[in-house]
């Protein structure tokens, strides 16, 4: 076991590795001179000069990857250029936006997109798959930017029932901040007792959660239903009928479970999509997380920022499937005795 | 009727194609709805110019911001053009997006899928982890990084997007490689003498077809929704390109009062989507009946 | 359990109330949510060259200020200058306390002063004929220049002028830069998150004194989407804000919001890149303004915001000359384009400009098809700032048309005409890369006489301007008004509109 975990520990800082060498690669053929962003807006040539000359802009490509290289490992991702605070710390203020839509995201796909699919895959070519399968058809092929904007106009355009953008009213923050204890607005402000700010923080959270569960929710349940659908069509199951095993404890009991590990999978993967995704949503709405601030660090050509920010939701991705792959163990009896 | 076998007639023959042609369009039903979308809208790109009522760039100020109505399907946009016409166009855009990526990344994949399964050891898992880091990134992550750092710009989102999506194939063409390898007929031809290049066109091609092309129509539609949401962002197509997400980015400011200036674009690229993918799961089916398993 | 069930009922309803009191007690200070896409890099306001003069107005002070076509007292009460121009002697006004308590006097006036031009950074080019400083008594200061000035003029002025604390100066401009400082201003700062927001709250002490319904604490949040900035001021969630030109008259219909617009010296234009083919061509570019749409952009883009210029200077700026400007003429256009020269595969031109400011966006467009018509095809560049500045200063990154919005540091023609188009050996803000030796000689003597004779200072620098516009060096479009989108609470808008000044006045706003 130890040594399962070590190698696929092993594997993935080789693989944070390259990631970090592509972002390296990528940050420096940026086209113009990170300098002149740090300086307001009329320096003097002078000053332009010697700000290149802070930024090690001027010493050989290797040198600069090796100095980059130690950095990184050392926890300094960079500074941001246009707001002169560490990286780090830029994504630690916008972690807990991110976190908090996208695991509100995972949980609804998971607790609907799954049994809608194994439901589907049940009651095959009934009336329920067919409905099943042409939703899940359909919300893979609606772009998130679109649905945001229709739940846009919907919700807030014709009912006004939801805000859209932002997380929570600033007057809030100011007025009666509560303590961040873990920058997750749901449970901080159940924690403070501040009811007034966890409505506002729930009445935010709404659209946002919506579009990104119902894109990606598409795409789970048409895999769960066709992971269902062919173990189901497996020698043992077929078996079980044979026996006359109740269907009920032949679905929950074996069927599913030959569909953990594969689930797991799924389940990996879809927080990569939500993180994927993340960025379109947290762009139309606004939202203070990691994909709206990757996006603005590029327009502002922000290249530490930027590289930081992916860097940083490669690294998450890669972890979650990290620990999928850790799950596998105590899913499947099998893979331990290897 | 003795045991004599009669070769059927020609009438037969046909009668025999248009059975199985019917029986296989009843069973597939979603198929055959996806691909006459996906053939119209072929074909509504290919005649835009023919069918466009307007020209999709003549900026009329007096007709802006106007709703769907008999003169204008899908209303105008804030410098009065039509958007239908507009949406026509960027027909030709999005069809061409997703065949150039796709046919950029299957041109990228394969050959380093093949040579990762030729020569295999140290070659094969040099190539193969690289393609896993590139695989690390999440979906969107890395074309959208590439575009930044390329520049903004189709052409740039179009090679980002390219670049992304290789591995995929080259796992396919390793894949491929790999299986006929372990063919015996493969020994028998070196045997002969035959040169590992021929037994590569020869075996290896055929033998990846298959899973390219269903890798590929299910991509198809995956692409135009990425090059969409890269244009909305700012980091795909710029004016003067006619792009569905670029439309429905410059409508970001007015679309809550005119919801037509997003949404038609919007549904167009739905539509799109839809079709290809109905076309790509149906040419699943077909040609991989285990569909499911990757590797 | 009876006794209990309601003792609980009772003690989380008290608790309830409590809290809803409290958060009722704590919003009733008055707020104003202004948030911005301002892009806010230095706050050190003797090094602040940009943005960050719509915010620190509030924080810090200038000796003069310049309202109406005239200079009057602000932290000095009066001045004199000696006949040759070149020694001013100033008052300053009694009683007056920057936020760490410090006094201001002539002591701590020389020292801001002082620093501000040793700096050497942002606009302390100003000061930098400065020769000395003497202190005669407690609140008296005279400036001695090298050459005659305009000093109640350009200690007016918007950028390099402000006074700043001694106990600041001591701490130095990186800890300034970060946000952080003190004035003699109404407001002081309370937090800056870089890209997050700016918390000012108001300066009790303050010498102008406090009135009923004034302002206590203003929050500049940063949204850099135009649209979303939109749903804040119609929901209500913000004050007062900035919204897309194209946008303005939708805003101002929705109930309870307003927009109101007023005279600045701020203009808009397209800069033509005269040593860049073809731009280099002078009839090329006079039939480039030609393929201008001119009336559709201010009545159609600009929805009336702007208004039509007549020169190089905006309308509101003394000294600005006047000029019959090129119109919409596509038939000229394609003759010009003919008699240029220039081959036909030749007529292509790019553009840079700010991508986020629609008003760029959308006449770039315009023009794009506009030219477009003609033959000239037109590549669009959209960037940010920082980006767009750094290649159009070098010659092979820079683009045929560059976007500018223009506003002087104070009032004077010179601030246009010295950094737009005079002779530079290595290009700041001459994105045109003119060089007229004539030009230059004609603005050298008008700035010259600016400190001693307005009147001929004035007819030097329309001369130099009528030397300029000989050249068609840019495309001019638009005098464009200030306008603000705001809630109908707010009142005291009018006293925002005063052009010498981008700062939004928050002491002046009432809610």
């Amino acid at each position: 076991m130890l040594k399962y975990v070590t190698q696929r520990l092993i594997m993935m800082i080789g693989i944070l590795f390259g990631v970090l060498t592509i972002a390296f690669i990528l940050g420096r053929i940026l086209p113009n001179s990170p300098a002149t962003l740090m300086l307001g807006d009329r320096p003097t040539a002078e000053q332009v000069a010697k700000a290149e000359e802070e930024l090690g802009l001027n010493k050989p490509l290797l040198v600069q990857y090796a100095l980059y290289m130690g950095q990184i490992v050392r926890g300094n991702f960079g500074q941001s250029l246009r707001t002169h605070q560490p990286v780090l710390v830029e994504i630690r203020n916008r972690m807990g936006a991110t976190i908090e839509l996208t695991t509100l995201a995972i949980i609804i796909v998971v607790l609907v997109g799954i049994p809608l699919g194994v439901l589907s895959a049940v009651r095959q070519n009934s009336w329920v798959d067919n409905l099943v399968r042409a939703g899940a058809v359909g919300g893979v092929a609606i772009p998130a930017f679109i649905l945001a904007m229709v739940l846009q106009i919907i919700f807030y355009g014709e009912l006004n029932w939801f805000p859209i953008q932002g997380r929570i009213d600033s007057n809030i923050l100011l007025d009666d901040p509560f303590a961040q204890v873990t920058g997750l607005f749901l449970i901080d402000t159940v924690l403070a007792g501040e009811w007034s700010a966890l409505k506002s923080a729930v009445s935010h959270l709404f659209l946002p959660t919506l579009t990104l569960s119902i894109v990606t929710l598409a795409t789970v349940t048409r895999i769960t239903r066709n992971m269902m659908v062919e173990v189901l069509g497996e020698e043992f199951v077929r078996t079980a009928f044979a026996y006359g095993i109740a269907p009920h404890r032949i679905y929950f009991s074996y069927a599913l479970k030959a569909t953990l590990i594969p689930m797991l999978t799924v389940i990996g993967l879809t927080y990569g999509y939500l993180l994927g995704g993340a960025v379109v949503v947290e762009f139309v709405f606004d939202w203070p997380g990691l994909g709206g601030f990757l996006v603005f660090s590029i327009v502002q050509n922000d290249f530490p920022a930027v590289l930081g920010t992916t860097l940083f939701l490669s690294g998450t991705y890669l972890l979650i499937n990290l620990i999928v792959d850790l799950l596998y163990f105590v899913v499947d009896p099998r893979l331990r005795t290897q | 009727m003795n045991g004599a076998v009669t070769s059927p007639s020609t009438a037969e023959i046909h009668a025999g194609w248009a059975l199985r042609t019917r029986a296989f369009a009843s069973e597939n039903k979603l198929f055959m709805a996806g691909g006459l979308i996906f053939l119209i809208i072929l074909l509504a790109a290919f005649f835009a110019e023919w069918i466009a009522p307007y020209s999709p760039t003549k900026i009329a100020f007096a007709q802006k911001l106007q709703p769907p109505s008999l003169d204008h399907f899908m209303g105008t946009d804030k410098f009065g053009r039509d958007i239908f016409s507009r949406v026509l166009y960027g027909a030709q855009t999005s069809l061409a997006i997703g065949a150039l990526v796709t046919l950029g990344a299957i041109l990228i994949g394969s050959p380093i899928g093949l040579i990762a399964g030729y020569f295999g050891g140290k070659v094969d898992t040099a190539l193969m982890r690289v393609s896993d880091v590139f695989l690390a990134f999440p979906p969107l992550l890395l074309p959208i990084s590439i575009v930044a750092a390329m520049g903004p710009g189709l052409v740039n989102a179009m090679i980002a997007l390219a670049i992304s999506w290789f591995p995929w194939y080259a796992r396919i063409m390793r894949g491929a490689v790999l299986r006929v390898r372990k063919e015996p007929y493969i020994d028998a031809a070196r045997a002969m003498g035959v040169g590992p290049t021929k037994i590569m066109m020869r075996h290896v091609t055929p033998n990846s077809l298959t899973p390219i092309i269903v890798q590929g129509s299910m991509d198809f539609g995956f692409t135009i929704l990425a090059a969409a949401s890269l244009s909305f962002i700012g980091l795909g197509a710029r004016p003067p390109t006619i792009e569905w997400g670029l439309m429905a980015a410059t409508a970001r400011t007015q679309f809550l009062e005119h919801w037509w200036t997003a949404l038609c674009p919007g549904f167009a690229i739905f539509l799109t989507v839809l079709a290809v993918n109905l076309v790509g799961d149906g040419l699943r089916d077909v040609l991989d009946p285990k569909h499911g398993t990757t590797e | 359990m009876y006794f209990n069930k309601s003792l609980v009922t009772g003690l989380v309803a008290i608790a309830a109330a409590g809290v809803l009191a409290a958060s009722q007690a704590s919003a009733a200070e008055n707020t104003l949510n202004w948030p911005s896409r301002y892009s806010f890099k230095d706050w050190d306001p003797a090094a602040t060259y940009s943005e960050e003069t719509y915010v620190l107005g509030n924080i810090y002070e200038t000796l003069t200020f310049y309202v109406d076509g005239k200079v009057v007292p602000r932290l000095a009460t009066s001045w004199e200058k000696s006949d040759n121009g070149a020694t001013w002697t100033m008052q300053l006004r009694k009683g007056v306390k920057f936020h760490d308590g410090a006094d201001l006097n002539a002591e701590t006036v020389k020292k801001s002063v002082l620093w501000t031009k040793e700096q050497n950074r942002g606009a302390s080019f100003l000061w930098g004929g400065l020769e000395t400083v003497e202190t005669p008594s407690s609140h008296t200061i005279i400036f001695k220049f090298k050459s005659p000035i305009a000093l109640d003029l350009v200690a007016s002025g918007q950028y390099g002028s402000y006074i700043i604390s001694p106990g600041a100066i001591d701490k130095g401009h990186d800890w300034m830069q970060e946000g952080q400082g003190y004035g003699t201003g109404p407001y002081k700062f309370v937090k800056v998150e870089p890209g997050v927001q700016v918390v000012l709250e108001k300066f009790d002490d303050y010498w102008g004194g406090w009135e009923e319904s004034q302002i206590d604490r203003a929050i500049i949040k940063n949204v850099a989407e135009g649209s979303t900035r939109i749903q804040m001021i119609t929901s209500g969630e913000a004050d007062i804000t900035a919204v897309p030109t194209d946008q303005v008259k939708t805003v101002d219909s929705v109930d309870g919001v307003s927009v109101t617009q007023g005279t600045s010296w701020r203009n808009s234009m397209f800069l033509f890149n005269v040593k860049k083919y073809p731009t280099d061509n002078a009839k090329f570019r006079q039939a480039l303004t030609h393929l201008w749409d001119y009336d559709s952009v201010l009545n159609d883009i600009m929805f009336g915001v702007a208004t039509a210029p007549v020169g190089p200077l905006p309308k509101s700026m003394w000294g600005h000359g006047k000029y019959k400007l090129p119109n919409y003429d596509p038939a000229k256009a394609k003759q010009l384009l003919e008699e240029s020269g220039v081959p036909k595969k030749d007529w292509k031109v790019s553009a840079m400009y700010i991508g986020s400011v629609g008003a760029y966006a959308n006449t770039m467009e315009l023009f794009q098809a506009t030219a477009g018509e003609a033959g000239v095809e037109v590549e669009l560049i959209p960037g940010d700032w920082g980006t767009i500045w750094g290649k159009a200063k070098k010659l092979e990154t820079s683009a045929n048309i560059q976007s500018m919005t223009w506003w002087p540091a104070y009032a004077t023609p010179q601030d246009w005409l010295w950094a737009q188009w005079r002779s530079e050996k290595k290009a700041l803000f001459n994105l045109s890369f003119y060089s007229n030796s004539d030009f230059d000689a004609a603005l050298d003597g008008a700035v010259a006489a600016e400190g001693t004779d307005l009147k001929a200072s004035a007819a030097k620098y329309i001369e130099a301007q009528d030397i300029l516009m000989k050249d068609t060096p840019a495309i001019f479009f638009a005098d464009v008004d200030r306008y603000y989108a705001h809630s109908d609470k707010i009142n005291g808008m009018e006293k925002q509109f005063n052009p010498a000044y981008e700062t939004l006045f928050i002491y002046d706003l009432r809610k």
